[in-house]
């Protein structure tokens, strides 16, 4: 008889799908551990979490998660999540996405989420390519690297998510990488924390895809990439733009208090009712 | 108490949700379905309902499935262009089973089309516009009294099945006012929590393919996907017998209830020579053609199909055996003609009045497609 | 004490990368999987700081087994946080 596994983060996890489809060294499993840290240091009920995401290889993390999850359609994990929280603002919903699917294919839903800082917390794995169907380029790919879309290089100009997503009115939004564990984990923690539309980047690695196609093929290759490229915001802050290309700039983008959209929606429902909005209202008959 | 009210299609549509228990809404404006937004914005915060305008259809569409796993129920109008963008999205509805409504007041189409006139080309959208085999329930109101009957059955209807049911009005019944009489002895059915978490799972292969529907937060920590799943609800990809199962499964549910579904209305049709089928706004003018033809002494009957989908094959067979010619009538170049033809085609003739460009097809042209066809 | 579990482990040595003070090291021969196996050569090292715990994609490490470092010494610590608040 094996030794069951101490492991602290396996108890939040189904067991029984247990190793993931992830590849050697894919920063996905490390952002799993991370999260469940914050969310112990933060002291959320983990039975109140709900997880929603979409497709790519970050929106199967939902799906070794034991709580309830809901793996969506391409790009609409955030529309999803935005009906889950109106019809249940009692639940804390996070969103698992990847930069194909927030940026790309749902990068109208991301905006709209933030400007409409409804309280959910979107964890977004920013590895630089669409690792799920094979490496082709992402909008986040930076300028030069190499995809099976780009065998030449890209010339496009990456997204720069987390200053998109403060612009476009979040209440925290924040960048680390999946070698800051210490700042990423500190960064979840304010995230599930915030009351509003909290936002966190996470520049991670896909040696698989990304790191073969830019000769970087081993897990500890990119790492050392990341950790190399990573410049700090009150660092960049004094760098002039042309310094900075290909760096990833790491901090926090926005922290600040703004209505939550939720909140909205319940003194509406107090002033015209009389009541927050009912829960669970499908499984009344005296509705 | 029982109401009576003189109000447009939509609000009703909009009343008959709220009366079945709809409490979340979310939606995107689009004309002619507008007014059933603008109603439920106004009277979803008063009854403890929320109201959500989204940045798109498909958004709208996401929205009501999470709201819907979230334990409400739920639902969204629009017209042709935005259920075109929210058929991905209704794709998953069906392989998650998640109960919601979609209301689709049509109107002149493909594209853009003519915003503002009726046309029923959505019609084989509603049955085939996601990708895969799924069997939809659609129904087809005539009028603003069916309007909200139609809209509270579909509730009923998607919570009894766990399936997304659609509604399809269009411009003219959308925007037309009469007199609704609001029972208060409607038939409401509320959504059946299973009764423990142990050993439950949310995709049992039962044999009547609906499995009780727990919500998030109810302590049942279950996974739903839309990639082919087991009955725990995990991926399973790579295995053939389950999709087989799945789908199966999912398809059946409907077609082995047809006979609780299926709602058609035949008046006349033993030893009429020719009947007359239509389905929404034109039943009004095909009812007052056929009344006249018989005035004139042709043997006629008509048939009123309320629900297109699952399509009542077997129905509308033992009900036109006497014909030697069915007439169908649509707002569209003929897409419910080819299945009326495809099982009335061993004993009669179809023929198709289609008309398009946003006017109802009017007695007369019915009445002399009637005298033109003649019958035996 | 720090525990690798080899059915997790897919040998990608983050943790030898990342850990601060270089506690791990890779063995030279590949278990039944093919996979090389990181393991503790210098135990005295680790300062409990549970960097390679996170790191760790594949939840296959645990520093400190007999101790939850968010909690310190409370024994009815419920790892889930759970409120009872559901029925």
């Amino acid at each position: 008889m094996e030794q069951e596994s101490p492991n602290k983060f396996l108890p939040y996890m189904r067991k029984d799908r247990l190793p993931h489809i992830f590849c050697t060294g894919c920063g996905n499993g490390t952002i799993i551990s991370a999260f469940l840290k914050g969310m112990q240091k933060a002291e959320m009920d983990f039975e109140n979490i709900a997880m929603v995401s979409g497709i790519g290889c970050s929106s199967r993390i939902p799906g070794y998660m034991e709580c309830d999850s809901l793996h969506t359609t391409h790009g609409r994990a955030l529309s999803f999540a935005t009906g889950l929280k109106v019809s249940n603002p009692d639940l804390d919903v996070v969103v698992f996405s990847g930069d194909g699917d927030a940026a790309s294919i749902g990068g109208n839903h991301l905006i709209h989420a933030a400007r409409k800082n409804i309280d959910l917390t979107v964890i977004c794995i920013n590895n630089n390519i669409y690792g799920m169907t094979g490496g082709q380029i992402s909008p986040t790919s930076p300028k030069g690297s190499i995809g099976t879309t780009a065998p030449y290089g890209t010339d496009d100009y990456p997204f720069k998510l987390a200053e998109l997503v403060a612009a476009a009115g979040a209440t925290y939004s924040a960048r680390w990488t999946t070698v800051q564990i210490d700042n990423l984990v500190g960064s979840i923690k304010k995230a599930l924390k915030n009351p509003g539309f909290s936002f966190v980047e996470v520049a991670s690695q896909c040696p698989t895809y990304f790191g073969r196609k830019n000769k970087l093929r081993t897990p500890t290759a990119m790492a050392v990439t990341m950790k190399m490229n990573t410049v700090f915001k009150s660092e960049a802050d004094r760098m002039r733009e042309k310094d900075l290309e290909g760096k990833i700039i790491v901090g926090e983008f926005a922290d600040k208090q703004r209505p939550d959209y939720t909140d909205n929606i319940q003194k509406l429902s107090e002033a015209k009712s009389g009541g927050k909005t009912l829960r669970y209202s499908a499984y009344m008959d005296d509705i | 108490m029982t109401e009576e009210l003189f109000i447009q299609g939509n609000e009703a549509c909009a009343k008959g949700a709220l009366k079945a228990g709809c409490r979340l809404f979310a939606g995107y404006p689009i004309t002619p379905s507008t007014e059933v937004a603008e109603t439920l914005a106004k009277e979803l915060p008063k009854v403890g309902g929320s109201f959500i305008q989204m940045e798109d259809e498909i958004a709208s569409a996401g929205a009501i499935i999470g709201s819907s796993w979230g334990g409400t129920k739920s639902m969204t109008a629009t017209s042709g262009p935005g259920f075109s963008l929210m058929q991905e999205n209704i794709g998953y509805a069906f392989i998650t089973e998640t109960p919601i409504v979609i209301v689709d007041v049509q109107r002149g189409s493909p594209s853009t089309g003519q915003p503002t006139m009726a046309a029923q080309g959505d019609i084989m959208q509603a049955r085939w516009g996601s990708h895969g085999d799924y069997e939809p329930i659609v129904l087809s109101p005539s009028s603003v009294q069916e309007y909200f009957d139609f809209t509270v059955r579909a509730f009923n209807l998607a919570e009894k099945y766990r399936t997304p049911v659609f509604v399809m009005s269009d411009e003219v019944v959308g925007h037309m006012r009469e007199k609704v009489i609001i029972r208060d002895d409607l038939e409401i059915i509320p959504r059946v929590k299973p009764e423990s978490s142990e050993n439950y799972l949310p995709f049992r292969n039962v044999k009547n393919g609906t499995n009780p529907m727990p919500a998030f937060g109810q302590g049942f920590d279950i996974h739903v996907t839309g990639l082919t799943h087991d009955e725990r609800g995990y991926p399973d990809t790579d295995d053939p017998k389950t999709h087989e199962t799945l789908v199966k499964r999912i398809c059946d549910k409907i077609l082995n209830n047809k006979d609780d579904i299926c709602d058609i209305v035949a008046e006349d049709t033993e030893n009429a020579d020719i009947v007359v089928i239509s389905y929404g706004a034109p039943v009004r003018s095909m009812i007052t053609a056929v009344k006249n033809a018989q005035a004139e002494g042709k043997k006629v009957g008509y048939i009123k199909i309320n629900t297109p989908w699952p399509f009542p094959d077997e129905q509308i067979y033992e009900l036109t055996k006497s014909a030697s010619d069915v007439i169908v009538i649509e707002m569209n170049l003929g897409q419910l003609y080819y299945e009326i033809d495809r099982v009335v085609k061993c004993h009669a003739n179809t023929h198709l009045i289609d008309k398009i460009g946003g006017l109802l097809p009017t007695p007369n042209e019915i009445l002399a497609k009637i005298e033109d066809v003649g019958g035996n | 004490m720090i525990y690798i579990d080899e059915n997790l482990c897919k040998g990608c040595h983050l943790c030898v990368f990342m850990c601060y003070k270089n506690v791990y090291a890779i063995s030279s021969k590949p278990n039944k999987k093919g996979v090389l196996l990181p393991y503790v050569k210098f135990e005295e090292r680790c300062t409990n700081c549970g960097v390679c715990e996170v790191v760790c994609p594949d939840q296959a490490i645990t520093v400190n087994v007999n101790k939850n470092w968010w909690v310190g010494e409370d024994t009815n610590f419920n790892p889930k946080f759970s409120t009872g608040k559901k029925e």
